[in-house]
């Protein structure tokens, strides 16, 4: 397991530092407009120049790749060109909000589509076949529709919560809810059909296996095999398929974000790519680098610690 | 069991559904919700903007002169100003009292410290305080500024983003970016506020125009998208605010909303190589010309502008003192003529243009536009370029022959000359001037009223019948807001200043 752990580790690192110099080349390759396009019409050739100058665009690729990196690995991504706060400290405020948005809607998924699922395979019949109708529903309608319908519906027509906007739950917990039930329901809707139909696959084909028999004529009760023996065995495969719907998440929140005016990692990473803020978008891009690789780490050590045969994979 | 099993099932599919909480409050009379489309990015007076995000600006900094809603200029921080008999030495007088929001008196070195903070500053109009020569504090309450020229736009300025005056000793300061203090109508309350999403402000109370305050609080909603915008007011979260999807105009006007529009700006093609250094055929006036009588502008603001908006023949909009109706059928859409002119400057079988292209515009405009030139014989390659940054400076580096852009007409027409037609002009790229147009600004700057009307006039017309521009159209701005608010347009500015907010 040491071996394992050591071995993914290992990759997260390369793969993080791979994406870091990539997306660092890709937005060096053109350093010419930024200036520019940053102080606008107005700016004088001299103004571009001390710009250039006084933010590092006057580096070669190399030395200005090398003054980031030293200075990301200890956390200090700099200060943004075109913000009011460093990134650090705006990477803070708005992962937060994200991850709210994404950890909330990861539960709510999991919750509903482990309810959802095992009854669709536990009952059959009417059950199994509307949630398998949902499950078409949900693969069908992309979560940006959802969320125009949900605002229509909850906003403007009955203003139960609000179109636009983000309270922190630590300021005013009803006014959190307010702002962030509709982009999280948004989120989890589309979330929801692949993990459904992920557990009642799993669970249907765990059901029929002999043990499962066994277990029930040796007097265990039906909740007990169902909760403490099927959910376990299926759980390799969920396990997975939640990985990657939080990873998903983290994508597809750029556009609820952008639709609620919600003030996250998404929403500051449209900004600041339109802004040719390098260190914005840098800080951006290692932070999301960094939530992805670490899930699917965590995903990996999980699923061989359920699974041992994984560790061989 | 299994009743159990799908009771519990139940009670988790509906933990979906018990979030709801209660209707909406609607905000107190004394509170303006105003939604803004654009996030704050630096709030130092040296690096105020305005349009979209004056309101930020407005809401702390008071400036030295203030204006009305048409843009006239009237006393503000400064009770009094006078030029002397050269144009060129402004004296102002500053009222008494007056505190910045930490207890900081603010006096005639005050205003010291922020012109010369402005003059550095990161503001994209930081250009207009080029003029100044000197800021000197005569005494606490007077200050004298020297200026290399006369500068018909100055005092305008003074009532603009050059004249926001912040607390002299935050200026520099990194808390100052997201921590402003001034001496304006509201204070800044950062703890209620939430970056990026909400900004609240209080009342100032020692505020010098509380009369002229129509709103004791205001809460500024960052609104990113046009669709966010729209559904923000719809539900009640704004009383108002820009609305930059002009589809959504009809419905909010069935919805009881009121939406007032301006046609602010101007649509169209920039020649860049009139002087012909980049040696295409644009030197030729008969070309320029040509092309402005080969487009036909009402497909124009059909397809490119979708139908919002109006035609247009000159760039000098109706309330710039320079416009003149009688341009308004300069050039009539003949193709017939256009091809006739090409013919005439040597050019009977076309030639080939090249052009950059903005991506954050659709292809149809692009495609239109294509269209309008081959129907002339003319062809026209495109380049694309990354993004609007990269668009912008590759036009300023004036690296094509021409440009499509949609720019603003400044009510003040001095700062539009210097905008748009003087040799250093931002969006006159390639310096580009002429004899006549020399002479002409010349005598702008440093005239005023009558005379300087009827001169404008004449580098409208000259600059019409000379093709600078081939404009198109004049696309409207909106600005949407519940009939609870009282609101004034303000000329030459895309979102009303705060003082246009009446009770």
């Amino acid at each position: 397991m040491l071996r394992f752990t050591l071995r993914r580790f290992g990759t997260g690192v390369a793969l993080l530092f791979t994406i870091c110099t990539l997306a660092y080349f890709l937005l060096y390759i053109d350093t010419n407009s930024i200036a520019a396009g940053i102080l606008g019409a107005s700016a004088t050739k001299a103004d571009i120049a001390h710009f250039n100058e006084t933010h590092g665009l006057n580096l070669n690729f190399f030395e200005s790749y090398w003054n980031w990196l030293t200075h990301a690995l200890t956390g200090d991504f700099g200060a943004a060109w075109t913000f009011t706060d460093p990134v650090s400290t705006m990477i803070g405020q708005r992962l937060s909000v994200t991850l709210t948005l994404v950890v909330s809607s990861l539960v709510i998924v999991t919750i509903v589509s482990l309810t959802l699922g095992v009854l669709a395979a536990v009952y059959g019949g009417w059950i199994d076949r509307l949630v398998q109708v949902l499950g078409l529903i949900g693969f069908a309608i992309p979560n940006f529709l959802v969320a125009f319908a949900l605002v229509a519906e909850f906003a403007v027509v009955h203003r139960w919560f609000n179109a636009v906007g983000w309270t922190p739950p630590s300021a005013n917990f009803n006014d959190f809810l307010k702002s962030a039930t509709l982009p999280i329901a948004a989120i989890a809707f589309t979330g929801l059909a692949s993990l459904t139909q992920q557990i009642r696959g799993a669970v249907k084909d765990t059901l029929q296996n002999d043990y499962v028999r066994t277990l029930r004529t040796s007097g265990l009760s039906f909740r007990r095999v169902i909760l403490k023996h099927v959910l376990r065995n299926s759980a390799g495969p969920a396990l997975s398929v939640l990985g990657l719907q939080f990873v998903g998440m983290l994508g597809g929140i750029v556009i609820i974000e952008q639709i609620f005016s919600i003030p996250g990692l998404g929403s500051f990473s449209v900004q600041a790519t339109g802004l040719k803020d390098i260190p914005a978008v840098m800080g951006v891009v290692t932070t999301m680098a960094l939530i992805v690789i670490t899930v699917n780490f965590t995903i990996d050590l999980l699923s061989a610690a359920l699974n041992p045969k994984v560790r061989l994979a | 069991m299994k009743k159990k099993l799908l009771a519990a099932s139940v009670a988790a599919s509906l933990s979906m559904a018990v979030l709801a909480g209660a209707p909406m409050a609607h905000a107190a009379s004394s509170t303006l919700n105003l939604g803004v489309i654009i996030d704050v990015t630096d709030w130092q007076a040296s690096s105020a903007q305005l349009a979209n995000a004056g309101p930020y600006y407005q809401a702390v900094y008071s400036t030295l002169l203030n204006q009305d809603a048409d843009a006239n200029v009237k006393p503000g921080l400064a009770s009094a100003y006078k030029y002397d008999k050269t144009g060129t030495v402004l004296t102002l007088t500053l009222r008494k009292g007056i505190k910045f929001t930490d207890g900081e008196p603010f006096n005639a070195a005050s205003v010291v410290a922020n012109l010369n903070a402005f003059q550095k500053g990161a503001s994209p109009t930081a250009n207009m305080a080029n003029g100044i020569v000197s800021v000197v504090a005569k005494t606490p309450t007077t200050v004298v500024i020297t200026l290399s020229a006369i500068d018909s736009a100055f005092l305008t300025n003074l009532a603009g983003t050059m004249g926001f005056m912040q607390a002299t000793n935050t200026i520099g300061s990194t808390d100052a970016k997201s921590n402003p203090i001034g001496a304006g109508p509201y204070v800044y309350d950062k703890a209620d506020s939430v970056s990026g999403s909400s900004y609240v402000f209080k009342p100032n109370p020692t505020y010098y125009d509380k009369a002229h305050r129509a709103y004791d609080n205001l809460n500024l909603k960052v609104l990113n998208t046009a669709v966010a915008a729209v559904n923000a007011l719809k539900a009640g979260q704004v009383d108002a605010v820009a609305i930059a999807d002009n589809t959504a105009v009809a419905g909010l006007k069935t919805a009881g909303f009121q939406v007032d529009e301006q046609n602010l700006n101007w649509v169209g093609l920039t020649f860049v190589d009139k002087g012909g250094r980049m040696g295409t055929p644009l030197k030729n006036v008969k070309v320029r010309q040509a092309i402005n009588y080969g487009f036909d502008r009402a497909a124009a603001l059909q397809i490119m502008g979708l139908g919002y908006g109006k035609a247009i023949e000159q760039v000098f909009a109706p309330y710039n003192p320079g416009y003149d109706a009688s341009l308004n059928n300069a050039y009539p859409y003949d193709v017939a003529k256009a091809k006739q002119l090409l013919a005439d400057a040597g050019y009977p079988n076309g030639f080939t243009l090249n052009m950059p292209t903005n991506p954050a515009l659709g292809a149809y405009v692009y495609d239109f536009m294509k269209d309008q030139f081959a129907k002339m014989g003319i062809t026209i390659n495109y380049t694309a370029t990354t993004g609007s940054a990269d668009f912008f400076a590759q036009v300023w580096a004036a690296k094509w022959p021409l440009y499509r852009m949609a720019l603003q007409r400044d009510p003040n027409s001095w700062s539009l000359v210097q905008f748009l037609y003087a040799r250093d002009a931002a969006w006159n790229p390639s310096g580009f001037g002429d004899a006549t147009t020399d002479a002409l600004i010349a005598k702008i700057r440093v005239t005023t009223g009558k005379a300087q009307t009827a001169l404008l006039k004449q580098l409208n017309t000259y600059t019409v019948q000379q093709a600078w521009f081939c404009p198109l159209y004049a696309p409207p701005v909106f600005f949407a807001h519940t009939n609870n608010v009282k609101v004034s347009l303000h000329a030459g500015n895309s979102m009303p200043f705060l003082s246009d907010f009446t009770k």
